[in-house]
């Protein structure tokens, strides 16, 4: 189990150089990130994407691409389809997403997903690191499904568990978290999370173990937040409370947001586009881990 | 809007007339403490309602004193409606029916109460709006703009005259498919059209890193001068505000008040949002938003 991200980074300058795709690397902080990762010894990038866009960035600064393989595709879904392949494929151990928006991995990791793991689902997983919380914990779906039912979200909570396993959280504690319903009114989705803590008893999410409270106010009354009773992954309601919660933990709160998306055993980072290089570099560390054999 | 503490809003409402607080529900020392602070900081006097206040030592005023809890609150409703007092004060948790006892009562041209979280953000030190963080748990569009119109008084109550509204969506660009993204394209097209007055610009639908920066915004095509410059943030629904405001409050240790709008009496409650600590802000609040001064 990680404390933060600086305790992750080193672990993974360990276990690296991961081979990785880099979908659409043509922007300045993507490409800092990918040379920079190349030289710590995380990553052996392949770049995909416009190679003329590809070579004015690198020339821009000062960049030599000679180790660098470059897969030429203009077209974005094609692009990362091919990311996708390669990595079911076993050429590359995860995806990395450059300047390009997220919904054209989504849709090349859904359709994967379909076709070769169809008991799978794919989903966002956001791993935060706040200075009050001793550990990193996982928020989940930000991204990918808008309102899911209660079988997707036994699906996404599988890959949520998993995720904590491979980061060294062997018995991870979920809250299934909502707002905190003014007495008297109609709770909603009381049956769901019944559902969810049955199947976590029956062992059908992996070894994990579902909180019996709904919110922080229940868990900690007396609003002293201690990171042993604090939950290793918080499942939300739907995308829009997942998106806009996990965007402000960084944006308002000053926490620390790296997020991933994972499906049909493939793992694809998605930071955000208007990430610096020094956040990518955290984002790379996460995806070695997320991608060693086994977990660590 | 300059840098604005939260510890503004008490010397706001210093300057303001004093006011009569009727305060009903269980005892609680902890904002029976803050009540009589209230006094002492000149925000008013408070008048007790119900049995419940016969615990206390000192020299104020109990009315109803033969009134449990419930009984008080309906009879300290009757005094405001009656002007025998400005404000409510409600010490009980807050309950579904509470919230019926004081909706559709006089003097009320909203249809929807939402309650509105307020802060100073840890990154930014800049007053905060979120709402709704309590009471919809669907508001619809039609919710919205009666929450948007009851949240701009509150602003600039607060010395926002101008506000600049994010209203929310998990992404910037219209998807059929996810409603709050629709609901915030119409608030945006109401807003560019002045329905909620010259003054007050809505842009949406905007995911919370394009609202919180200018930057992030630029680089997804959105063009306006509301990211990087929100006053009020309005939620899709109760679910991702309060839970936002949950990990504000308990994880980054944020100091949260709050008030809620579109009662038909001004009324002060607190939220499990917030610390016992809040209820001077949230009485000094609705000092604030009292107009009879």
């Amino acid at each position: 189990m990680y404390r933060n991200f600086i305790e992750i980074e080193k672990k993974a300058l360990k276990l690296g150089p991961k081979p990785v795709a880099v979908l659409f690397p043509d922007s300045p902080d993507v490409i800092k990130a990918v040379i920079e990762g190349a030289d710590k010894g995380l990553i052996k990038p392949i770049l995909v994407g416009d190679r003329t866009k590809i070579e004015m960035i690198t020339q821009q600064f000062n960049i030599k691409l000679d180790d660098f393989k470059i897969i030429d595709e203009k077209e974005p879904q094609k692009a990362s389809d091919k990311c996708i392949d390669m990595a079911r494929t076993g050429i590359v151990a995860f995806v990395v997403k450059g300047n390009i928006i997220t919904s054209y991995l989504y849709r090349s990791l859904i359709r994967h997903t379909k076709t070769n793991t169809p008991d799978q689902t794919p989903c966002t997983l956001c791993f935060h690191q706040a200075d009050n919380i001793k550990k990193v914990f996982i928020i989940t779906d930000p991204g990918v499904n808008i309102n899911p039912d209660v079988s997707i979200k036994r699906k996404i909570l599988n890959n949520a568990v998993n995720a904590q396993h491979r980061m060294g959280c062997k018995n991870p504690k979920i809250m299934i978290i909502s707002a905190d319903h003014i007495s008297g009114s109609k709770a909603k989705k009381q049956n769901e999370t019944d559902i969810l803590r049955q199947l976590a008893k029956d062992n059908k999410m992996g070894e994990c173990r579902l909180s019996n409270t709904k919110n922080l106010n229940s868990e900690f009354p007396n609003h002293r937040v201690e990171t042993d009773d604090f939950p290793d992954i918080f499942l939300v309601p739907n995308i829009d409370a997942g998106n806009i919660l996990v965007k402000s933990i960084d944006h308002l709160g000053g926490g620390v947001r790296q997020c991933v998306t994972v499906g049909g055993d493939i793992t694809v980072l998605t930071p955000s586009r208007s990430d610096r290089s020094a956040d990518r570099i955290l984002n790379l560390s996460l995806g070695v881990i997320l991608s060693e054999p086994g977990g660590v | 809007m300059e840098s604005f503490h939260i510890k503004n809003i008490l010397k706001l409402a210093q300057r303001k007339k004093r006011k009569r607080i009727i305060v009903a529900g269980n005892y609680n020392s902890a904002t029976v403490d803050a009540v009589l602070q209230s006094q002492k900081m000149g925000f008013g006097d408070p008048i007790f309602c119900g049995k419940e206040f016969l615990v206390l030592k000192t020299k104020e005023t109990i009315v109803f004193d033969n009134c449990d809890a419930a009984c008080a609150l309906e009879k300290a409703v009757d005094m405001v409606n009656n002007n025998e007092a400005d404000i409510l004060l409600n010490t009980s948790p807050l309950t579904s029916k509470f919230l019926q006892l004081v909706a559709g009562t006089n003097n009320s041209n909203s249809q929807v109460m939402n309650y509105i979280s307020i802060f100073s953000a840890p990154k930014e030190h800049r007053l905060t709006l979120f709402t709704d963080t309590l009471i919809n748990p669907d508001p619809g569009i039609k919710g919205k703009i009666e929450i948007i119109n009851n949240s701009i008084p509150v602003a600039s109550i607060l010395g926002i005259k101008n506000p600049n509204i994010a209203a929310l969506a998990p992404v910037e660009f219209v998807n059929p498919a996810i409603r709050s993204t629709m609901d915030a394209a119409i608030l945006s097209k109401m807003s560019q059209r002045s329905q909620f007055g010259k003054n007050v610009a809505v842009e949406g639908p905007l995911a919370m890193d394009n609202a919180e920066s200018a930057i992030a915004a630029k680089q997804k095509g959105v063009e306006s001068i509301v990211p990087g410059n929100v006053d009020i943030y309005l939620f899709p629904d109760v679910e991702s505000a309060n839970i936002t405001a949950q990990f504000l409050s308990f994880v980054f240790q944020v100091k949260l008040c709050g008030i809620l709008t579109g009662t038909g009496i001004p009324v002060i409650i607190q939220s499990s949002l917030e610390q016992n600590n809040s209820w001077i802000y949230n009485i000094a609040l609705s000092v604030l938003m009292l107009k009879a001064d």
